[in-house]
């Protein structure tokens, strides 16, 4: 009897432990803590300490933004040295770039793949400069007056500045339906720090509409739900630009990855959200090489449509009457367009994957085109990087117009007031444009262009998924997953080796075959010893 | 009491390897047909078309989403009707095209390559056995190809429109 409950014990036993560790090392495995929540008093929750409408002298009729600058600065004395200071205000900012060295970039000697440049259109791209009137070279960068405070501190939203009037509201003689004088002393009356809005009516339509630029930067996040940006939704938390953009003496933090070179005065989630915000270890590992951008926006566009190819060489077909004239995609949106060529808009875009330390160099207009497609920014970063992560990006493809003799990327004049000022957009003449936009840029043009392609980086940050929405792990840990494309590293479940994975088989089975052994030996030995 | 408890095993058992689910989201149909359907990309699709001589490429988009921007030589068949119009005699004749065989290459595209490959699970239930989807779907021919596109505008009610307003933001 003994004997039987012995062998009963190990029957049990040997049935039954493997069982149990079976069991716990599945439980462990799968284990998944709750994030860790995150408590932040928010910026855009300040109540002012002061009603603005009660100071006698904003309550006089101002004749022009300027005079509403002065009374503004009366109070604020120095703040408009702290503007000054600013990229917002200079357009440039002085960087090091590697193999370049210092050098001062900005709008003046930077190019794009959407309208190509702004130095020299001012009348248009003016209207998002932090200035009054920067119509011309004659703009005055030390007159403090020139400063427009109110296009990011009203409170109203009905202060605008004009189309094409380089970045000044309307006046008596150029207002319009759609452009009225503001009511100054309203809005001077009603000032605040900047919501939503105010960063939004540049950030949101850079490029000549909502969210060409950016992708992950548009007007549906003024109001949209958690799906599209679990910050930003009016479901949750609501926040704005300035919860996250913090200031300090107007020096607003974060700078847009795709026009910096440096890594510094950056943003980083966990600055709220710790670096091991996850509870879960394994989550947690992925800190070191992966952006939290990467998982955690699995698409952007996630409203309205970005462009994401741009094609000028096709610009310039007008129609029977010699108009301009547009084409629409299936979505709605513009894909040709006369004066500017055609485009490929996609929504719910999948990022590009790329290695990204923070560092990037940039196309200067002094540059020669070495290779194609000129990269317009290259990110810097590869896996041997300690500093670099894995980031989404959107890579904006195009073909732009360049300088065969000089081998140079052209800056356009695309735009003027009137006909037979030689912008393209008005008179459809490259030559022309090439030309007076490289002269106002104080560069050389041979009258010889081209088109060539290019593409432009732009790494991803907003419109941030529900947790439920983040990338599983088979996306990226899979053959044909998400970061295909990145090959300087082993990746598991993506990277094979056919040895390797002959020697693992082989041990699991030459290990099932040895306890399938034993477990005979076992019972051939139970019954001869019985 | 034995033959009973023995049906009510078997009966237990045809339940459960009857593994037709349902409440299902359009995501895990989705994810079901990617199982089963081969998708191909853009690029192996060109060679397709440059080298192939028997192959069908279908757009199972609306009419007025297909009009607007589709792969050169494909069809338009909606995916409401790709069913009754796959293998309509009529239907290919009216279009002056082949009907194609079952065994015959087919290349489905939609907009982002949900509905196509949705469409491909049907045609293989049908019988169609050398089904493939465009990955990522006319989006990605479009970002591949720009310059090998082709509209047809005269066939929506818009077509272009006037545009002079002169550009910038």
């Amino acid at each position: 009897m003994k004997k039987f409950s012995n062998s009963a014990t190990a029957i049990l036993v040997s049935l039954l432990l493997p069982i149990a560790v079976l069991y716990i090392t599945v439980k462990v495995a799968a284990f998944k803590g709750e994030p860790e929540k995150v408590e932040v008093k928010l910026k855009s929750e300040h109540i002012s300490s002061v009603d603005h409408s009660q100071f006698e002298i904003l309550q006089q009729d101002f004749a022009t933004p300027h005079d509403v600058t002065a009374a503004c600065l009366s109070c604020h004395t120095g703040r408009d040295e702290e503007v000054m200071a600013t990229a917002h205000w200079k357009w440039e900012r002085e960087v090091e770039i590697p193999g370049k060295g210092k050098v001062s970039i900005g709008k003046k000697n930077l190019l794009n793949n959407f309208c190509t440049g702004a130095n020299g259109n001012n009348g248009s791209c003016m209207r998002c400069h932090i200035g009054l009137g920067w119509k011309d070279k004659t703009f005055d960068f030390s007159d403090n007056l020139n400063i427009d405070c109110l296009v990011c501190h009203d409170q109203t939203d009905t202060y605008f500045k004009q189309k094409g009037q380089a970045g000044l509201p309307a006046t008596e003689e150029t207002a319009n339906a759609a452009y009225q004088v503001p009511d100054y002393p309203y809005v001077a009356q009603n000032v605040g720090l900047p919501k939503k809005n105010n960063c939004g009516i540049c950030h949101f339509y850079g490029g000549g509409g909502n969210n060409v630029k950016h992708g992950d930067l548009e007007e549906a996040l003024l109001s949209c739900s958690k799906h599209v940006d679990v910050h930003m939704t009016n479901e949750g938390p609501d926040m704005a630009c300035i919860d996250c953009h913090t200031t300090e003496r107007h020096n607003i933090k974060g700078k847009l990855y795709s026009v910096s070179s440096m890594n510094e005065n950056r943003i980083d989630c966990d600055q709220c959200h710790t670096a091991t915000p996850h509870n879960d270890a394994v989550l947690d590992q992925h800190f070191e090489k992966l952006a939290c951008q990467t998982c955690h926006i699995p698409e952007y566009a996630k409203a309205n449509a970005t462009k994401m190819y741009w094609d000028w060489s096709s610009a310039g077909m007008l129609d029977d009457a010699g108009h301009g004239y547009s084409e629409d995609d299936a979505d709605g949106n513009h894909n040709y367009l006369s004066i500017k060529g055609n485009f490929v808009w996609d929504d719910n875009v999948k990022p590009e994957y790329y290695w990204f330390n923070g560092t990037a160099d940039h196309f200067l207009t002094t540059d020669t085109i070495s290779e194609i497609p000129v990269k317009i920014n290259e990110l810097f970063g590869e896996y041997r990087d300690s500093t670099a992560k894995i980031w989404p990006v959107k890579v904006h493809r195009g073909k732009q117009i360049y300088d065969v003799d000089h081998n140079t990327l052209i800056n356009l004049k695309l735009w003027a007031a009137e006909k037979g000022e030689g912008a393209y957009w008005k008179d459809f003449d490259w030559d022309t444009a090439s030309r007076l936009g490289m002269e106002y840029n104080d560069r050389p043009y041979s009258g010889n262009y081209d088109f060539v392609a290019s593409e432009a980086y732009w790494p991803i940050n907003h419109m941030v998924s529900p947790k439920e929405e983040t990338l599983t792990c088979t996306e990226c840990h899979s053959r044909e997953g998400r970061l295909d494309n990145l090959k300087d590293f082993y990746l598991p479940g993506r990277d094979y080796s056919k040895p390797v994975d002959y020697a693992g088989v082989g041990l699991i089975i030459l290990t099932l075959v040895g306890i399938f052994a034993h477990f005979l030996g076992r019972v051939v030995a139970f019954f001869k010893n019985k | 009491m034995k033959k009973i408890f023995t049906l009510y095993i078997v009966a237990l058992l045809l339940v459960a390897c009857n593994n037709q689910a349902t409440d299902l989201t359009v995501d895990q149909m989705v994810e079901q047909a990617v199982e089963v359907v081969k998708t191909t990309q853009p690029d192996e699709l060109m060679k397709i078309m440059e080298t192939e001589e028997i192959f069908t490429v279908i757009d199972v988009r609306q009419k007025d989403e297909f009009y607007y921007g589709y792969i050169p030589g494909a069809v338009n068949i909606p995916r409401g009707s790709i069913e009754f119009s796959i293998n309509n005699a009529t239907f290919w004749e009216n279009e002056g095209l082949y009907m194609p065989n079952t065994d015959e290459l087919i290349i489905l595209v939609c907009k982002k390559g949900k509905r196509s490959i949705l469409a491909g699970h049907t045609l293989q239930r049908m019988g169609y056995s050398n089904v493939r989807v465009l990955k990522e779907g006319w989006k990605s021919w479009e970002m591949a190809y720009p310059d090998y596109c082709e509209k047809n505008l005269e066939m929506l009610a818009g077509g272009p429109a006037k545009h002079d307003d002169g550009g910038g933001c």
